[in-house]
């Protein structure tokens, strides 16, 4: 009888050894694995981290090129188009009815057209009112020209005149160059007559709203092209978000909010 | 002494109903292997009344053991065979046909009605235990997304681990018990109804994570 009692407290003590023995090993197990995940995870963050900055650095340095060439254009070539227009106008023809009359002529329209053209490509590659008046009197200047081309009718509702000088330049050119790839989509698919453009306030986060009165479409087929991409790679490196909204036929919205950095 | 008693016979029987509950409450988000171990539970509560009713009327239920270890072999095997691969289906099949036989040949030639069935109740504790191992090694070759902590299954396959491995001593020396007194009896099956216990708490925690 003594030995079988015997037996029963080495079970007992056997059963309590055995789950101590496998709560460790499972603790230990549970433990490890999510020290993986957690490695992974870091990983993870890290590349996108490194992935941003390369984004940043090509956007970086594709603003800086477009500026040096948009100025590059202005004081190069549009100086010398002043200038052979000024040589133009120094040739005077005998009389109205001279052949070369029509020449001269000609040559300054095209002249002109050539300098507004110059022009057109040198403020939109690198708009000086950006730089200069921020981003504010930047999407003002670009709305005013589209209106007064006729393409579009683009209104502005600007309820963040005061935030917005708080911007730093990179976040402006960056809001400015999707607003402009926003207009430009407008004006060559949606077949839109008007666009809103609503900035407005909300703590110390910046809240865009782009929206026209074109076909729209449908939302599941939103081909993401050149012109989304650029979009979505600008507003990732500043870490802003945005929305779209849109439907067949019922126009297309897009809302942008952008925190600004707590320095 | 009375306490223990009523501990392992009515309170650690019942408390099969927590898992059951949680299990109640999530059922539409169960996924099938965790409802295969809700019917496993439901038959489980079942056998457990069977033999608390017939032992309060010191009937022998000890033939009733070896007919459940049976079924609870083949539900944790189901279990398992969903939760593994498609390699592994006609492996488990096998192994329950296989289990099957030798239980019954255990029964009548081996170890009799009146002895627990100490032989195949043993191996199919190292099966099981082999099961969940085998289930560890591949979460441990899978990329995960979560934490451990919020994979329903892995809480599953842990109380089973925990309740077969720790469990195994019993599974060999229960025999002895018949021959012990009733205050030895009452102390081991306290400890090994503890297990159990904690087997259920881990199972609620399971059912209570499927969701995940």
């Amino acid at each position: 009888m003594q030995n079988v009692d015997n037996i029963y407290i080495l079970v007992i003590l056997g059963m309590v050894g055995s789950f101590l023995m496998v709560g460790s090993f499972i603790l230990l197990y549970v433990r490890n694995q999510n020290k993986i995940l957690k490695q992974r995870q870091q990983l993870q963050f890290k590349e996108i981290e490194h992935q941003r900055e390369l984004l940043q650095a090509i956007i970086e340095s594709q603003e800086t090129e477009r500026k040096r060439i948009g100025q590059d254009l202005h004081d190069d070539v549009g100086t010398a188009l002043s200038s052979l227009r000024l040589t133009i106008e120094m040739f005077k023809p005998a009389s109205e009815e001279d052949n070369n009359n029509k020449h001269v002529k000609l040559s300054k329209e095209i002249i002109d057209k050539v300098i507004r053209d110059v022009r057109y490509i040198s403020h939109n590659l690198s708009p000086p009112a950006l730089s200069y008046y921020g981003l504010a009197a930047a999407i003002e200047e670009k709305a005013s020209f589209i209106n007064n081309s006729g393409q579009l009718t683009i209104t502005l509702v600007n309820d963040a005149e005061d935030i917005l000088k708080d911007i730093s330049l990179p976040a402006s050119v960056a809001l400015y160059r999707v607003l402009e790839e926003l207009i430009n989509n407008t004006i060559k698919h949606a077949g839109a007559t008007q666009s809103l453009i609503k900035i407005a306030a909300v703590d110390n986060t910046i809240s865009i709203t782009y929206s026209d009165n074109g076909k729209g479409m449908d939302a599941s087929c939103i081909i993401v092209g050149m012109g989304m991409q650029n979009i979505e790679s600008r507003l990732t490196v500043i870490n802003a978000d945005y929305i779209i909204d849109t439907a067949a036929g019922q126009g297309f919205k897009v809302n942008i909010n952008y925190a600004l950095p707590a320095n | 002494m009375d306490y223990l008693y009523i501990y392992i016979s009515y309170v650690i029987p019942l408390c099969i109903i927590i898992p059951l509950i949680i299990a109640l409450v999530r059922y539409r988000f169960l996924t099938f292997p965790f409802k295969i171990l809700f019917w496993f539970l439901v038959f489980s509560g079942i056998a457990n009344a069977i033999n608390t009713t017939l032992s309060s009327h010191h009937i022998t239920t000890t033939t009733l053991f070896h007919v459940y270890t049976i079924f609870e072999f083949a539900f944790i095997t189901w279990f398992f065979n969903i939760v593994f691969d498609k390699r592994w289906h006609y492996i488990m099949i096998g192994m329950v046909v296989i289990f099957t036989i030798l239980c019954v040949i255990n029964f009548f030639f081996v170890q009799n009605g009146v002895e627990f069935d100490t032989y195949t109740g043993t191996l199919e504790a190292v099966i099981i235990i082999g099961y969940a191992i085998l289930y560890l090694i591949k979460e441990n070759d899978t990329e995960q997304n979560v934490t451990w902590e919020q994979s329903g299954l892995n809480w599953i396959v842990i109380s089973f681990l925990i309740y077969y491995g720790c469990g195994l001593f019993m599974f060999i020396s229960s025999n002895y018990l018949l021959h012990a007194t009733r205050s030895v009896n009452i102390i081991v099956w306290s400890v090994f109804d503890t297990i159990t216990l904690v087997e259920y708490l881990l199972f609620a925690m399971g059912f209570y994570k499927c969701k995940t």
